[in-house]
């Protein structure tokens, strides 16, 4: 019954209503298109640095992501080795062996590159390295010859058969130089790793290094992705004490912290819209108690409980916010999915300016729904609390004095 | 018409309440939109000035093929002249020339890629103020054989410190590795980590030694000027005088950063636009209920005989009015924090590490050019006007009959 009497009351003003739903609604629309947005870009950020470099998680030498250098990489006990492999969420360990080393062609100038020694066929599995090759193939753990990235490749002006020099350090100080015959290009979506990396078979590393069975890095591929803290606690404690387990948020703090700055900016003008949309509201509410204060006046003396009444109007009050929320949020889905699934592709001088921030080109949209929950959340709470100076009006009322009017 | 300016005035102030409502939340929004867009503006523009001031300089010359290989054998023919050239010229603040190869630096500890630079100590320390970023050790001197700087990130990896060796491998331009040590004069900090990482400093002349090159051989020179407009029309005029050189200013070089410039204020105008609109929704919900709980005096004007013109622009004044008190005094009060807030600075240590991977320091001077507020109050103007419209038709459109016939 009060339900029914609230919503008629929307009805009894039809433009006043409709506009302040139209306010809601847009608010909250451009609320939801903008997160969707950032949170899309910075999944794909973090995905793309994380795929690109560390992976989600990694067993390492103690020390070893502080310095990066060959002296601090390990040789995985073979017993914690199977007990990670053991646990359930994990499904793979991925060995790596990388280090810096100069690059030299008969082409052009030697210039600084970054050599990772993998295990192709699982990286490919995981990372899906193979489908980045633009052309060639992978090399064998044990194969005599490495994959230039592109960007590198054409800075060093090599191509497939050319023979690449590797002037390095190795483990324990030897000198890790070697000649290489260039069995692939790879195309990497990351722009600073495709101007820096040479993809070499794991054991192959291992021979230029002099490093026999050490890795830099095991890389932990888990079942699932987002929540790592536990899992890392778990696998931690079989751990001894020349190894560690590190997750991206620790090796990557400054990705992150960049993501949440930008993020807070988001958050700063979503902020002032509300503020604003929150006295949109405050206006109607307040000219919605005015214009019926005789109504009110009327309502009690003839014996209507106030808390029945006030329950009406904050009713009423609510049904605005709730029907704005909902026309916003389903408005706004569509772009969101339409992006999320074909995302939008920067050209020109704004591919650029991504680059220079080391991501790709790309802005897809998220369709994580906690998006749509928190921000209708917030804002049918302001306008519930803002609903409360209606109820406080009808406490307040004297109905001799409101109908007098 | 100087009487409705007095009704519209008067009528605003009939409902105190509702009118002040929408006087503040204009206010509000203009206000924290502003200090927003100064927040954007001053993040955006320190990058620039930190980019520019180490990375790029505002001229940059150098061999032709430099720019698609820099390899050593690029090197500028007429150093000399460009550098007498730019100190000759009065608009030119600071200018130096450097030595550059890509190579590598090892201690036992690790080993990775720098980029090398040569530079004359005093005029790169005019140039980019580099010996003010030490942080422990000290700048070059005449004396010493081979000192070098190292970032503090890059010196961290490698574990120096002042007076330790570090060897750096690069090619000498004839296919041939040049391997020599290097005594740590000096650690360098700087408000980019990447910077840190990648480039080391050491005097042109230890560097031209080892390349066999020329003492007045270079591969860069840059230049600081005393405006960054100024390098527009400095540029045709040194490519000029220095025809087989490529002289580039930094809209050249950085072309996104020049672009972030107009991309931002774009950006910017778009949220302000946003902000204004939101507001237009209470300022359209206000004024029809105004003209609506009005019907009957309205009805009773125009039966008197008051043109439908004047209701008209009696509706839009009142509108005007509000938005002129709340755009104006949200305007006034952006100006006065931005202000404050560039005496202050505002600090975000909290991002310290995020912001140093962007090449932004932690303490934010907000700043707003001046045009930004006039193209503020434009929107707030326009918008208020379109605002306007819909509530003033809508009283037109009142029967006035009906209208003083209703109860």
């Amino acid at each position: 019954m009060l339900v029914k009497i609230a919503w008629r009351n929307i009805w009894r003003n039809k433009r006043r209503s409709i506009i302040t739903m139209a306010s809601v609604s847009f608010a909250l629309f451009f609320a939801l298109v903008m997160r969707s947005m950032q949170l899309g870009t910075y999944d794909q950020a973090y995905s793309s640095v994380i795929n690109a470099t560390t992976g989600y998680m990694q067993w390492q030498g103690v020390g070893y992501w502080d310095k990066q250098s060959l002296e601090r990489s390990f040789s995985p006990d073979e017993k914690i080795e199977k007990q990670i492999m053991g646990h359930p969420e994990v499904k793979d360990l991925i060995p790596r062996l990388e280090s810096f080393a100069l690059l030299a062609s008969d082409n052009s100038d030697t210039r600084p590159g970054f050599l990772r020694g993998i295990d192709s066929e699982k990286e490919s599995l995981y990372f899906e390295l193979s489908s980045k090759m633009e052309r060639g193939h992978l090399p064998a753990l044990d194969e005599s010859g490495v994959v230039l990235a592109e960007k590198l490749a054409e800075n060093l002006r090599l191509d497939m058969g050319d023979t690449l020099v590797v002037i390095g350090q190795g483990y324990h100080g030897m000198s890790a130089n070697g000649k290489y015959p260039i069995i692939g290009i790879a195309k990497l979506p990351n722009p600073e790793a495709n101007k820096s990396t040479v993809f070499i078979g794991l054991n192959e590393m291992q021979v230029l290094t002099g490093a026999y069975g050490q890795y830099t890095g095991m890389v932990i591929i888990p079942e699932k992705t987002d929540q790592l803290s536990p899992l890392k606690n778990e696998l931690s404690a079989h751990l001894n004490e020349e190894s560690e387990i590190l997750t991206w948020r620790e090796m990557m703090p400054e990705l992150i912290q960049a993501m949440e700055a930008d993020s807070a900016g988001g958050l700063a003008i979503l902020f002032i819209l509300y503020l604003v949309i929150g006295f949109g509201i405050f206006g109607t509410i307040l000219m919605l108690t005015a214009e019926r204060k005789p109504e009110f006046g009327i309502l009690i003396s003839i014996g209507m409980n106030r808390s029945r009444l006030a329950l009406t109007t904050f009713m009423e009050t609510s049904f605005l916010a709730l029907l704005g929320i909902l026309s916003g949020s389903l408005l706004s889905l569509p772009i969101a999915w339409y992006y999320h699934l074909n995302p939008i592709l920067l050209s020109g001088e704004m591919e650029q300016m991504t680059e220079e921030y080391g991501m790709e080109p790309i802005i897809p949209f998220s369709v994580d729904p906690s998006i749509w929950f928190t921000h209708g959340g917030i804002v049918l709470a302001i306008s519930m609390i803002l609903g409360l100076y209606a109820l406080l009006s009808i406490y307040r009322l004297s109905p001799v004095k409101a109908m007098r009017r | 018409m100087k009487i409705i300016l007095n009704i519209a005035w008067r009528n605003i102030w009939r409902n105190k309440l509702r009118s002040l409502v929408v006087i503040i939340s204009i206010m509000l929004g203009i206000w924290s939109g502003i200090f927003v867009s100064a927040f954007s503006f001053g993040l955006n523009d320190q990058r620039k000035d930190a980019l520019l001031r180490n990375q790029f300089s505002h001229l940059q010359i150098h061999n032709p093929q430099w720019k698609d290989q820099m390899e050593v054998k690029y090197t500028l023919s007429n150093a000399t002249t460009a550098l007498n050239l730019l100190s000759a010229h009065k608009e030119v603040s600071a200018s130096a020339p450097r030595v550059i190869a890509n190579g590598m630096a090892s201690t036992a500890h690790y080993s990775g890629g720098i980029q090398i630079f040569g530079v004359e100590p005093a005029q790169e320390d005019a140039l980019t103020g580099l010996a003010a970023k030490i942080d422990s050790g000290s700048y070059f001197t005449e004396k010493g054989r081979n000192p070098i700087l190292i970032g503090a990130a890059l010196a961290e990896k490698l574990e120096v410190k002042p007076g330790s060796k570090v060897i750096l491998n690069f090619s000498n331009g004839d296919q041939d590795l040049v391997s020599a040590s290097f005594k740590v004069k000096g650690i360098y900090h700087e408000v980019s980590s990447t910077i840190e990482k990648m480039k080391v400093y050491v005097r042109a002349r230890d560097l031209q030694q080892l390349l066999d090159m020329e003492t007045n051989e270079y591969h860069e020179v840059a230049a600081y000027l005393q405006n960054e407009e100024q390098s527009d029309s400095l540029k045709p005029f040194l490519q000029n005088a220095l025809p087989e050189s490529l002289v580039e200013n930094w809209k050249d070089l950085a072309p996104e950063l020049a672009y972030s410039d107009s991309i931002m204020t774009q950006m910017l105008f778009i949220i302000i636009g946003i902000i204004m609109l939101a507001l237009s929704f209470g300022i359209i919900n206000t004024m029809l209920m105004a003209v609506l709980e009005r019907r009957k005096e309205l009805g009773v004007l125009m039966c008197v005989g008051m043109s439908k013109g004047k209701i008209f622009s009696m509706i839009i004044l009142e509108t005007l009015y509000l938005s002129l008190m709340g755009g104006p005094l949200g305007i006034l009060l952006g100006l006065l924090s931005v202000q404050q807030g560039q005496k202050t600075g505002l600090s975000l240590e909290v991002f310290s590490d995020g912001l140093a991977s962007y090449g932004i320091g932690t303490i934010i001077y907000p700043s707003v050019p001046n045009s930004f507020y006039y193209g503020t109050a434009a929107i707030v103007f326009t918008m208020t006007l379109i605002a306007s419209i819909y509530p003033a038709r809508r009283a037109l459109k009142m029967n006035p009959i009906e209208t003083i016939r209703t109860i």
